[in-house]
């Protein structure tokens, strides 16, 4: 009996201390919530690609300017001032002393390096560190002949800014666009083609005939454009790498050049037949035509989806101009834009997840974004005159061009703008002339 | 055996009896002096943080009676009086009862004057809207010195007045190394204590990281990269470790890897973290969830 009670009276100081010490262990594991943060673009160091010989440290030099200038203005980093280095270029061959770096607040470092090879060949090597957790991030090392340097540069920023950001590149890229000169009623316009960054600038066309919206292939370095051959619009295929021209087609009635299908494939446009305006695709291998809407309405301005499987659109078939999506076969035809305005030049992101367009409200021009469904509506920025988005391959970051209002003498300007997708960061694109109609390549093969 | 049971009866009345009536008194009972009349002056009229301005009129070198006849609260059994931490600020430099104090469990009195009076502490920093300047002397004991300066700059001639004055000094410097006092919120329920300071490291921690953690808004469905993070820390409030714990997007989401990793620099960046070492049991082991949908406004 006495056995028992004890035991018993054991077991419930056992159970008593049990239920207090797991008490206690529960509590010991702390959750927080951290909802408030900040905004802001992130410090980064960016050394001078060190090497050996003084001519191509002055490449690594050249180098570290084009990534950081890239960067920058991407809006998403922010450049650490080189003369605010602690560690310098010798010791940093060694490993970088992060101590250094943290006290300059820099988040990441980017340390590269430049040799040439035996061949003839530009070796460059890049390391990325993450300066607070103290490790490496990335790691390349790239052969190149030496005169591509800039080029390798943009490679370089986008492997930097894709590791950071998550966001694919978008720094080896070009722009085609209108080069405009002369007065309101006579202007002169001529293809251009330059880096992302306004360098290595060249014109594609002579400006004899008119040139209008040029668009770019996904899969080649091929541009269309439309241009007029006395009043007849026709539309060119202008290969990059050949400078060949092929035309495409006596396109009457047609207003925009057409748009490339993800896979390069198709071509999708809109034509004027016996006064209705409908969309068309043409298989580029074939030349055949398939007819996609077929309404009393106005429909142009189309762009697929980078699926493939949808496409947006322009219409006036609910009574003013406004964005429908349909699938890529013309069926299921919804309307997505319903706020004040008139809505045209629907372009989808190469991401899939916005639609960005042209809306002229209230006696102004936007550019705006919104989600294929129509929710989300946003306006980036606006204008006298602003129109004609293009997306970077990345989908984040938009081109557009701005227009200002004619002068009594019938002077205008006409300038191309890049923006980012959260409306944050605008800044135009220098080029030697006016500009306008921009198109953004793909990330260059 | 019967002897055994009756013996055993016997001390078991005897004691009882005991319990009943009380052990025998041998001591005759001590005087019970007459009541000292106590005044109660409100304090608002005299009070001013700098104190000098009464001392000075008043050079005597003689010790005056009852300049300030509420100092005696100290003496007498109040209730816990104002919360100590808020002296540097309220410029309250005495404690006073105040009704609100009447929450807690008045505590014997006796000698550990600071610890009942800063057991309201916690409570009167959860009211109060801006918990952070209150919390700072729990950490640098230095703070309530200041205020104490311009009354040390006061002749302390007033004998009385220098008494009270070292009296009130010594128990400011009580009640802020007493702050994080473990012994006072001890006398509360284990569970209500623990609670209280979790609320207040959890508070100290989402202030910090408020600095700290850099977002990135233009990512693909940036609201719905919750990041979940468990973190280690050293008793200084150093890092030890960090581990992202994965919610189930995994690694191969590009944006979920920014988002982790800015998440990992926010912590490393904050550190080392100022945390009440009394506590370090608490905070020692955490898990930090990163949730950007409120800075989205979504």
């Amino acid at each position: 009996m006495k056995v028992k009670a004890t035991s018993i009276l054991l077991a419930g100081v056992l159970a008593a201390a049990l239920c207090l010490g797991s008490g206690r262990s529960a509590d010991a594991q702390l959750r927080v919530d951290v909802v408030d943060g900040f905004i802001s673009p992130m410090p980064i160091a960016i050394t001078d690609f060190y090497s050996e010989s003084a001519q191509d440290a002055k490449t690594g030099k050249d180098m570290a300017g084009v990534i950081s200038n890239d960067l920058e203005r991407s809006g998403l980093f922010r450049p650490i001032d080189r003369r605010a280095f602690i560690q310098d270029a010798a010791s940093l061959r060694n490993g970088p002393r992060f101590s250094d770096w943290r006290l300059i607040n820099a988040q990441a470092l980017v340390q590269g390096s430049t040799q040439m090879q035996a061949d003839g060949r530009l070796r460059v090597e890049l390391r990325l560190w993450d300066v607070l957790a103290e490790q490496q991030m990335a790691g390349l090392a790239y052969f190149t002949t030496p005169v591509n340097w800039r080029r390798v540069s943009h490679i370089i920023a986008d492997v930097i800014y894709k590791r950071l950001t998550g966001e694919e590149g978008y720094f080896d890229t070009r722009i085609v666009y209108v080069a405009e000169s002369g007065p309101q009623n006579r202007r002169l316009k001529r293809l251009g083609i330059m880096d992302q960054d306004g360098e290595n600038h060249r014109f594609l066309t002579d400006g004899g005939s008119l040139v209008l919206t040029p668009r770019f292939s996904p899969t080649t370095q091929e541009i269309t454009y439309l241009s007029y051959y006395g009043d007849t619009p026709r539309v060119y295929l202008f290969n990059l790498n050949t400078g060949q021209q092929e035309m495409l087609g006596d396109f009457p009635g047609m207003t925009f050049a057409p748009r490339f299908s993800p896979d390069g494939n198709q071509v999708i446009m809109s034509l004027a037949e016996n006064g209705n305006t409908d969309i068309y695709t043409m298989d580029l291998r074939t030349r055949r035509v398939t007819r996609l809407t077929n309404h009393p309405a106005i429909d142009t301005s189309p762009s697929y989806s980078p699926d493939g499987r949808q496409i947006t659109f322009n219409s006036d078939r609910g009574g003013s101009q406004q964005i429908y999506i349909m699938n890529a076969d013309g069926s299921n035809v919804r309307r997505i834009s319903f706020n004040e305005g008139r809505y045209a030049t629907p372009v989808w992101s190469p991401r899939g997840d916005l639609i960005a367009f042209t809306r002229m409200s209230g006696g102004e021009f936007y550019i705006g974004v919104m989600e294929p469904e129509g929710s989300g509506e946003r306006m980036l920025t606006r204008g006298f005159l602003v129109e004609g988005p293009t997306w970077a391959p990345n989908g984040r970051v938009l081109s557009y061009f701005k227009q200002t209002p004619a002068d009594s003498k019938g002077r205008l300007t006409s300038k191309v703008y890049t923006i980012d997708l959260t409306g944050y960061n605008e800044r135009e694109l220098v080029t030697p002339i006016d500009a306008s109609d921009p198109a953004w390549s793909p990330l260059i093969p | 055996m019967g002897r055994g049971a009756l013996l055993s009866a016997l001390l078991h009345v005897a004691v009882t009896l005991i319990l009943v009536i009380g052990l025998p008194s041998f001591v005759s009972p001590p005087e019970i002096a007459a009541p000292i009349p106590v005044e109660l002056v409100d304090l608002n009229q005299d009070q001013k943080p700098p104190e000098p301005k009464k001392a000075e009129p008043a050079p005597k070198p003689a010790p005056e009676p009852e300049p300030e006849p509420e100092e005696r609260v100290v003496d007498a059994p109040p209730p816990p009086p104002a919360p100590p931490v808020e002296a540097p600020e309220v410029s309250e430099p005495e404690p006073e009862p105040e009704p609100e104090i009447a929450e807690t469990p008045p505590e014997p009195e006796p000698e550990p004057l600071p610890e009942p009076e800063a057991e309201p502490e916690p409570e009167q920093v959860e009211e109060t809207p801006p918990p952070k300047p209150q919390r700072k002397p729990m950490l640098r004991i230095a703070m309530p010195d200041k205020p104490e300066e311009p009354e040390e700059a006061a002749a302390p001639d007033d004998a009385l007045q220098s008494i009270q004055k070292n009296v009130d000094k010594m128990r400011r410097k009580q009640m802020a190394q007493a702050a994080p006092s473990d012994e006072t919120t001890a006398a509360l329920a284990p569970s209500q204590a623990s609670a209280l300071a979790q609320n207040e490291i959890i508070r100290i921690i989402q202030s910090k990281m408020a600095t700290c953690w850099r977002l990135e808004p233009g990512a693909r469905n940036a609201d719905d990269l919750i990041v979940v993070v468990r973190v280690w820390l050293n008793p200084n409030g150093s890092v030890r470790d960090v581990k992202i714990i994965d919610e189930g997007l995994g690694q191969t989401n590009r944006y979920y890897q920014t988002a982790a990793e800015n998440a990992r620099r926010a912590i490393l960046r904050c550190q080392p973290f100022e945390l009440p070492t009394k506590r370090y049991e608490i905070w020692r082991d955490m898990v930090l969830r990163f949730d950007p949908r409120q800075m989205f406004g979504g």
